[in-house]
């Protein structure tokens, strides 16, 4: 399955008064309404968290399948 | 879009089993295709929020986020107390402050197994039942495997695939492909490999996404014929 090709704008949120990068910069058109990717660590002080707005966000690039550990 | 016009919408989601938005973002989507009367393959990719958490890290998800994460217990609470009372209002029963969390690549292992059998979505509700409402220990071969047996999976079969891990291939592929995509957030659907809805937004929203997706079939029907 393919995604359409077109480049697009990321897509941009407001959240809190204040725009915030979308988590998503991907070749589909969006449906919806932007959802805000909620900063990673309490460090951003602004109360929001991993998983707040409808969505739940990695702070980096994972690594994909990462084994779990035995113990 | 060149899918037939009469078809199923094809419909591939990203999300993870501890992701709390992905159960609300999953009866949200189910409540569209009701409403909507269209009918549609659903394919759950594998995404892993936490790929780096031990599988049997001593603790829940709330000692996760604040010891893992830097987030102030409090706050932590405070969120999965929102997103329980929003899961409720979803008809979702949720213990987030008890879940035990875990690594989910062997989940999503097991996921890819089930989508060959035809029992994917069965799995898939069974591991978000089992993990939020029950707090299994969804990272538990045999739990998984007990998990498998409830959603038509034969046990052997399960805990050979477990044990040889012939799915992980497929699980970095979902991970690599939502990389290439831009996701870094799930759920995160994708309607006919065109359009895209990021987060569990309203019933309102997957059924405009599936309205417009077979409008556009019947454009390039139309386009087509012309």
């Amino acid at each position: 399955m393919s995604a359409a090709s077109s480049a697009r704008e990321p897509t941009r949120a407001v959240h809190d008064g204040e725009p915030t990068p979308s988590p998503v910069r991907s070749p589909f058109v969006m449906v919806g309404h932007p959802v805000a990717a909620a900063p990673a660590t309490a460090a951003d002080g602004d109360g929001d968290g991993l998983c707040v707005n409808g969505i739940c966000v990695v702070p980096a690039p994972a690594k994909s399948g990462v084994r779990p550990a035995a113990d | 879009m060149s899918q037939p016009l009469g078809e199923p919408l094809q419909v591939e989601v990203w999300s993870d089993v501890q992701c709390p938005w992905c159960w609300i973002g999953r009866r949200r989507l189910q409540e569209a295709v009701a409403a909507t009367g269209e009918e549609i393959e659903l394919v759950y990719r594998s995404f892993e929020l936490a790929p780096d958490v031990p599988v049997d890290y001593d603790g829940t998800s709330v000692d996760f986020l604040a010891d893992r994460k830097g987030m102030p217990r409090d706050q932590v609470r405070a969120m999965m107390a929102r997103v329980t009372e929003i899961a409720a209002g979803d008809g979702l029963e949720y213990h987030l402050e008890t879940a035990r969390q875990t690594n989910t690549v062997l989940a999503h292992e097991l996921l890819h197994l089930a989508r060959e059998r035809g029992v994917q979505e069965h799995l898939k509700e069974r591991l978000f039942g089992a993990y939020f409402t029950e707090n299994r220990h969804v990272g538990d071969v045999e739990e998984l495997v007990s998990l498998a047996v409830e959603s038509g999976l034969d046990a052997a079969e399960a805990r050979a695939a477990l044990a040889d891990h012939r799915y992980l291939p497929a699980v970095r592929a979902d991970v690599a492909q939502a990389r290439a995509y831009g996701i870094n957030g799930v759920p995160f659907t994708v309607v006919d490999g065109a359009l895209g809805v990021s987060g569990a937004q309203s019933a309102d929203v997957f059924a405009a996404a599936l309205r417009q997706a077979r409008a556009a079939r019947a454009g390039a029907t139309s386009v087509t014929a012309s």
